[in-house]
């Protein structure tokens, strides 16, 4: 036996009143053959079962067909698999015969198809990578974080993430589904000292309970490290590794910011990256407490600086808890306390956060669904172009097709061979996507600023990711072309020689004006991100960021150095002004609710402030604009001890007319107004300009900032190390540019803006491509038109023109329909910000004429190359 | 050319005796008759399958009786290369045997 099944035809039937086989039992029987042994085998089984009968009696015989039935199992699997692997073997040589003999298009086709599922699976990984936030704390799921809803006045609520210092004992104390709850205050460029050398490092004062709560696993030390008692501290392994290389730090001591010593209690393995809580050392708090000068703000229930967590016995408990916390709020913050809290889910920070004072940039959940989409929009257009370029081909296919159901195929064979045929193309293009995402993950992380990498735990997820995407796209994309394939009449396509193919023409059409839709749409997307991302950046804000190096002064000694180093420091022309201030004009979130202003009419009112303390020459640093008044200056001394200096929103706000010499008071030292500055904008740019004051700082400057000529930048780097090594030998040097500090806090629009640029480029290649594959048929498809026309005069030009003009009609479609998509969606996207750039269509429609171009370059290379064809090549096959 | 197992011969020293007339049921009898044991549908059929894919036994479509319901019959025929594969089997048993009874001849 070889090649193809047995036609089986079925023999006259004879009536059944012959045999005395219940019929029930014949037609299970038949069910149960295959075809080709239907008839034969239900015959046989006919015959003993008369005989059977006969010696045995119905009842028996019942029961011999049913164990007969079931013991022949094995034997139709058999069967079964032995011819459809016949089959199988026969579809996958035609599929190999066919890629083989249309390499080109087969390569268009397979690469495009890898491109897109490569998208698609790296845009997956960043999507798990981000969805994985915080989750690796084993309690994650009852983790809450206790925020504040803080009304300010006339500066309308918002959500913060800071809370009180009392408020983690307090909620443990009063409510008993509360478990546990934990603290911390972030304790940012401490130095730590070991003797040998000193660092600056981030941290935080944390309490005992924050590793009961969090899962970060010891590594070094007992299994609980004390943070219980005063000057203890935990590290994690890359600090200990800094400060003590192998050596086991449990038991040694550090010193901090040269005030106070700590002992080293447990070392924890490295923060993993998707924490939101990034630190390199935690503290006891209780080291907080021991501190005179904390002690008022510790106990205060009107400060709020501190990130407060709680774990709950169950989660579903959290609405109710809410509820009772504003009971909570009269009993410990008074009667009329117009403050609330709310929690907040730990796996929910990371991307559902958007509050001030948070503690990482986090990032949205409508970009992961943005990524999601742009990854499964290009998945499509690369299916798209596998079944515009199947089913465009498909006059080639046509004999085959007309003779296989000529002998015997019947539809549904049709498709599953055609659709077998799509798994083993889309299985080869998911060999070479599998090998496009190993070599460009490197690449793709360095985009995203992040570390994904492809270990074991991860291999897995992603092997199902990857077997996914094959059954998805093969059958999403394989089924178009099987059904369209299957569905020839055999008569029609055996009588003409070849079908035009121009059945299913205005599908494909479509398809084509979709996909340069989709590509118009993420074009004109990164375009608009871009220029928003550039405006932002090149904004002045209000002042100056460009060449500004910030020096931080951490310790008592260095701060009271101040004067004499900025004298060093302009000893250097280069270094054009120095000044200090105790925030950074990037994040000043020093606020009071209650700060007593005086109005127009000479009365005290409350009015909630953002405040700030600076030195001289600030204004010079940051080149910041004076509205009226002047700023402090040393000719009046009076200035540094009740001069104040106001911004121009608040002078709006309290609708004063003549804002200099109003008073400001705070707590029991009254200002008064000596100046007006223009807005600088000290928040990211989706708030508003809130009200401002400054006041003089003398000794507590927390950073130096200075203004720096352009040139000889390197040198003026060496002079600040030199200046400090010099004043200052023990002090660890570090500094950094403002700007950096800037766009930091824009990394999450930069990392849109990057990967909607790679991806809007990737879909108008796959669409290009698509649109070469469908030009370079149909010029194949007219070579005979082709030569007839230039035998009859017409000039490459004329032809060139006469095949693109199908294609680029598509393009103007497309165009017409995305544009004010786009438009619609990016105004959308630009509400976010208070501060943006104008949405202006010109923007759009310079997409639109770009991909316009590019198709056009594509369609008219491939014409160009056939209105190029010599006329007696292509008219010679007759 | 992978040898044949017992059952094979027998089912294709079966088929041969039977000669035009070797279908499921009179292969089952014949068996019977001569193994002395009931042999089943199912352990026949198997084997047959296999034989056939293997190319040792051919098939064609016999006469329809009433009994059968007026369905065909399916009639084995062995081909030569199931012959051959038979007198392999053959040979192996006769060196064996040989070998054996020169060995009971020795004083």
């Amino acid at each position: 036996m070889d090649g193809l099944p047995e036609i089986s035809g079925k023999a006259v039937m004879s009536s059944d009143k012959d045999s005395r086989c219940p019929r029930l039992y014949l037609s299970v029987f038949e069910k149960l053959a295959s075809e080709r042994e239907a008839e034969t085998l239900t015959g046989d089984f006919e015959e003993l079962y008369v005989r059977v009968e006969n010696e045995n009696g119905k009842f028996y015989s019942f029961f011999w067909f049913i164990l007969l039935s079931i013991s022949l199992i094995p034997s139709f699997i058999y069967n079964n698999i032995y011819w459809s692997s016949i089959m199988i073997k026969n579809y996958l040589k035609i599929s190999l015969r066919n890629l083989k003999k249309y390499k080109g298009y087969s390569f268009i086709n397979i690469s495009g198809l890898a491109i897109g599922m490569a998208c698609f699976i790296l845009i997956m990984m960043y999507i798990q990578n981000e969805l994985s936030w915080d989750k690796f704390h084993h309690k994650a799921d009852n983790i809450y974080r206790v925020c504040n809803d803080l009304d300010f006045n006339m500066m309308g609520r918002n959500g913060w993430a800071v809370t009180e210092w009392k408020l983690a004992d307090a909620i443990k104390n009063e409510y008993q589904e509360v478990l546990n709850s934990t603290h911390f205050y972030r304790f940012r460029n401490a130095i730590i000292d070991n003797n040998k050398m000193n660092s600056f490092e981030n941290g935080y004062y944390a309490d005992e309970h924050f590793l009961e709560i969090f899962t970060f696993p010891i590594i070094n030390g007992d299994k609980n490290p004390d943070l219980k008692a005063p000057f203890t501290i935990v590290l994690s392994e890359k600090t200990a590794k800094k400060y003590f290389g192998d050596e086991n730090p449990v038991g040694k001591v550090l010193h901090i910011n040269s005030q106070y010593d700590v002992k080293v209690t447990g070392v924890i393995s490295n923060i993993p990256e998707n924490s939101h809580m990034k630190f390199d050392f935690l503290i006891s708090s209780t080291t907080l407490e021991t501190f005179p000068d904390m002690k008022r703000r510790l106990a205060n229930w009107n400060s709020q600086f501190s990130y407060t967590y709680i774990l709950l016995n169950d989660n579903k408990n959290h609405r109710a808890l809410e509820k009772k916390l504003v009971d909570f709020v009269s009993k410990y913050k008074g009667e009329d306390s117009t403050s609330s809290y709310f929690l907040q889910k730990l796996t929910d920070i990371h991307l559902h956060s958007n509050l001030m004072a948070d503690i990482s940039a986090n990032n949205d959940i409508r970009y992961i669904y943005l990524f999601a989409s742009i990854g499964v929009f290009i998945l499509l257009l690369a299916c798209i172009n596998y079944m515009n370029l199947s089913t465009a081909r498909s006059s080639e296919r046509a004999k085959e097709i007309g003779i296989r159901k000529v002998a015997g195929a019947q539809k549904k064979q049709l498709i599953s061979q055609f659709i077998g045929e799509s798994v083993i193309f889309v299985f080869l293009a998911l060999l070479l996507a599998a090998i496009l995402v190993f070599l460009f993950l490197p690449f793709f992380n360095s985009l995203i600023n992040r570390n994904i990498e492809i270990n074991i735990i991860q291999s897995f997820k992603i092997f199902v990711l990857f077997v996914l995407t094959l059954f998805f796209t093969s059958i999403f994309a394989g089924s178009y072309p099987a059904f369209y394939l299957s569905s020839f009449h055999p008569s029609k396509v055996l009588k003409h020689s070849s079908i035009t193919g121009s059945t299913g023409t205005s599908l494909r059409n479509i398809l084509v004006i979709f996909q340069f839709c989709v590509s118009i749409i993420l074009i004109s997307g990164t375009a608009v991100v871009f220029s928003q991302l550039h405006f932002i950046k090149n904004n002045r804000l209000g002042y100056n960021r460009e060449h500004v190096i910030v020096l931080p002064l951490r310790t008592e000694n260095v701060r009271e150095g101040y004067e004499l180093i900025k004298r060093n420091l302009l000893d250097k022309p280069d270094i054009k002004e120095v000044t200090g201030s105790v925030n950074l004009p990037t994040s000043i979130t020093w606020r009071n609710g209650r700060t007593n202003i005086e109005n127009g009419r000479g009365e005290m009112v409350e009015q909630a402030t953002f405040n700030t303390y600076v030195n001289y020459d600030y204004l010079k640093v940051f080149e910041i604009e004076m509205k009226t008044g002047r700023f402090f200056s040393k000719d009046f001394p009076g200035d540094k001890i009740d001069g104040i200096v106001v911004n121009e929103t608040l002078v709006n706000l309290m609708r004063w007319e003549q804002p200099v010499g109003k008073r400001i008071v705070f707590g029991d030292n009254t200002y008064k107004i000596i100046g007006v500055t223009g807005d600088i904008y000290f928040q990211s740019f989706e708030q508003a300009v809130k009200p401002l004051t400054i006041r003089f700082s003398s000794s507590n400057n927390n950073y130096l900032s200075a203004r720096i000529s352009s040139d000889n930048i390197p040198e003026v780097l060496e002079h600040f190390e030199k200046t400090m090594k010099k004043l200052h030998p023990e002090y660890p040097f570090n500094c950094y540019f403002l700007d950096d500090v800037f766009n930091r806090m824009y990394s999450s629009e930069h990392n849109l803006g990057k990967i909607f640029g790679c991806f809007s480029g990737i879909a108008i290649i796959i669409a290009c491509l698509g649109l070469l594959g469908l030009a370079s048929f149909n010029a194949a498809r007219r070579t005979k038109e082709i030569g007839v026309r230039k035998v009859l005069g017409a000039s490459i030009a004329n032809i060139t023109i006469l095949l693109s003009r199908e294609f680029t009609r598509f393009i103007i479609y497309a165009n017409i329909i995305a544009l004010p998509v786009a438009y619609y969606a990016m105004n959308k996207w630009l509400q976010n910000f208070v501060y943006r750039i104008d949405n202006n269509p010109l923007i759009f429609i310079l997409s639109g004429i770009l991909a316009f171009l590019l198709a056009v370059l594509t369609v008219s290379y491939k014409s160009i190359r056939a209105a190029r064809a010599n006329p007696v090549d292509s008219l010679r096959y007759e | 050319m992978k040898p044949i197992t017992r059952k094979e011969e027998l089912l294709l020293l079966t088929i041969l005796n039977l000669n035009k007339d070797a279908y499921l049921i009179s292969i089952q009898d014949y068996l019977a008759e001569i193994t002395g044991k009931k042999v089943g549908m199912s352990t026949i059929h198997l084997p047959l399958s296999k034989l056939e894919n293997r190319g040792l036994i051919s098939s064609d479509f016999g006469e329809a009786t009433a009994i059968r319901g007026g369905r065909r019959k399916r009639i084995y025929k062995v081909t030569d290369k199931g012959l051959k594969a038979l007198h392999e089997y053959r040979e192996i048993s006769n060196s064996l045997w040989m070998d054996y009874l020169k060995l009971a001849e020795r004083p």
